[in-house]
């Protein structure tokens, strides 16, 4: 599988209009390619940082499914309507990581809008210190995905995806993780990491020479979105 | 009153070593001008915006006080500290501004912002880059501050624009409060919904950090 990820920048006051036109034009035009499927919209929360932002995640099948789609639309009139409905877009082409939740649940992408209600997330793209990305995925595989179930019931990894050869600006991780329990998030959010889980010689120390940026956006699935 | 804020990229394993000397050795120093004082400390919350992503404030009564702080940034008492801490970030903003004279922080002067333990707080502060005049917006912003209710998820505690004003980019920063943990639980548990108290600038385009206090923050 390959994922596009895109990050649309909006004018204020633009988001409902561009969601309608993703829902009604755009996705079905995706999902007209063999081996493309729109799988995820997601929208900035009230504290996100981008207030003015929407986020789309199409899935393809494989490399040939990927070229189909980019052939086809690369200068269509649907790619130049969506285009010209943003300010500006963030395009990342991402792989699945060997232990990704998303692969290992066997998620199914249904062909066309979903209604549900909208699931809560932590959107995290995280460029590991250059050089690092196998350390930070052989640290994300042994130490995070060895938690238990109990200690991860809070807040889930739905996803974890690399950047591939050009497919952004820089190596990046991306993790979307769903916020199942809202007490999980204000306790990481709201209350401070005891010092004594920081310091030199602890996992928290340890883990930050593999990484110790990443940006952080606490978004929300739409009603509509394929897979919520 | 003047403000600068700086926002910090805290190299990770720095992040400890850089929050004291802050507490122990800077803010302490810059308190020796009866015109300065470090105003607040925040830091960006694990699961909560930039990865160790500090924010700073300093209050600044005037101009005359902001021109002693800069030379003893650069060359007086304040230099060899200054060196340490730059050197223990990847990234450094700093931007001045003008605190509006209604804002809650205002009230106190800058004798008001004082260095004392208590618990994290949890805040927010939105950047709205508007279409109007900067005046306008910050009128505005105080009008929702004055109408503000008590159930509110956040209470505004603080508005500040550009010292260059329309001179300059035309960004004005809100700091609120969250009110409260069963506040901020109630705002998660509705993503869909507004968190309530946040001002509403129509036309703005707003960049929003969340944001903790630390414990020794006077600002919390």
């Amino acid at each position: 599988m390959l994922y596009l990820h895109q990050i649309h920048e909006l004018a204020p006051e633009t988001q409902a209009a561009f969601e309608s036109f993703v829902r009604d034009d755009w996705l079905p035009v995706v999902n007209s390619h063999d081996g493309s499927r729109f799988a995820w919209y997601g929208t900035a929360t009230s504290v996100a940082r981008f207030a003015d932002e929407a986020i789309t995640i199409v899935a393809f099948d494989d490399a040939s499914a990927f070229d189909r789609f980019a052939t086809a639309e690369r200068e269509s009139a649907a790619s130049i309507s969506l285009r010209d409905r943003r300010t500006s877009v963030q395009t990342r082409l991402l792989k699945p990581i060997d232990y990704d939740p998303w692969t290992a649940a066997d998620t199914k992408i249904p062909d066309g809008p979903q209604e549900g209600e909208a699931v809560a997330y932590m959107h995290d793209f995280v460029p590991p210190v250059t050089g690092q990305m196998r350390g930070y995925i052989d640290m994300m595989r042994e130490r995070y995905m060895a938690l238990s179930s109990q200690e991860l019931s809070g807040i889930v990894l739905r996803t974890s995806w690399q950047t591939v050869s050009g497919g952004g600006r820089m190596p990046e991780m991306f993790n979307l993780s769903e916020i199942r329990d809202v007490d999980a998030l204000v306790a990481l959010i709201a209350h401070e990491i005891p010092r004594e889980y920081k310091e030199m010689g602890t996992w928290m120390w340890e883990a930050l020479a593999a990484r110790d940026q990443w940006t952080t956006r606490l978004a929300r699935s739409a009603t509509w979105s394929p897979v919520k | 009153m003047l403000l600068i804020q700086d926002v910090h990229i805290v190299i990770g394993r720095e992040e400890l070593p850089f929050d004291d000397t802050y507490r122990n050795v800077f803010a302490p120093l810059v308190a020796d001008d009866a015109g300065t004082r470090l105003a607040a400390f925040f830091w960006a919350p694990h699961g909560g915006g930039e990865g160790y992503e500090a924010i700073t404030l300093t209050a600044v009564a005037d101009v005359d006080a902001l021109a002693r702080h800069q030379e003893r940034l650069a060359t007086g008492d304040l230099a060899d500290c200054w060196l340490d801490l730059e050197a223990k970030q990847r990234q450094l903003q700093s931007s001045l501004h003008v605190l509006a004279d209604w804002s809650p922080l205002a009230a106190g002067g800058v004798d008001g912002f004082t260095i004392d333990e208590h618990p994290t707080a949890l805040f927010r502060l939105d950047a709205f880059t508007v279409d109007g005049p900067v005046s306008d917006a910050v009128a505005a912003v105080e009008s929702q501050h004055r109408a503000a209710t008590d159930a509110a998820t956040v209470s505004i505690i603080g508005c500040w624009s550009p010292f260059l004003g329309e001179l300059d980019e035309p960004v004005v920063s809100v700091l609120s409060r969250v009110t409260s943990d069963d506040a901020l639980r109630a705002a998660f548990a509705e993503p869909t919904e507004p968190w309530t108290g946040v001002p509403e600038l129509p036309g703005a385009r707003r960049l929003t950090r969340l944001l903790r206090s630390v414990t020794w923050s006077p600002v919390a």
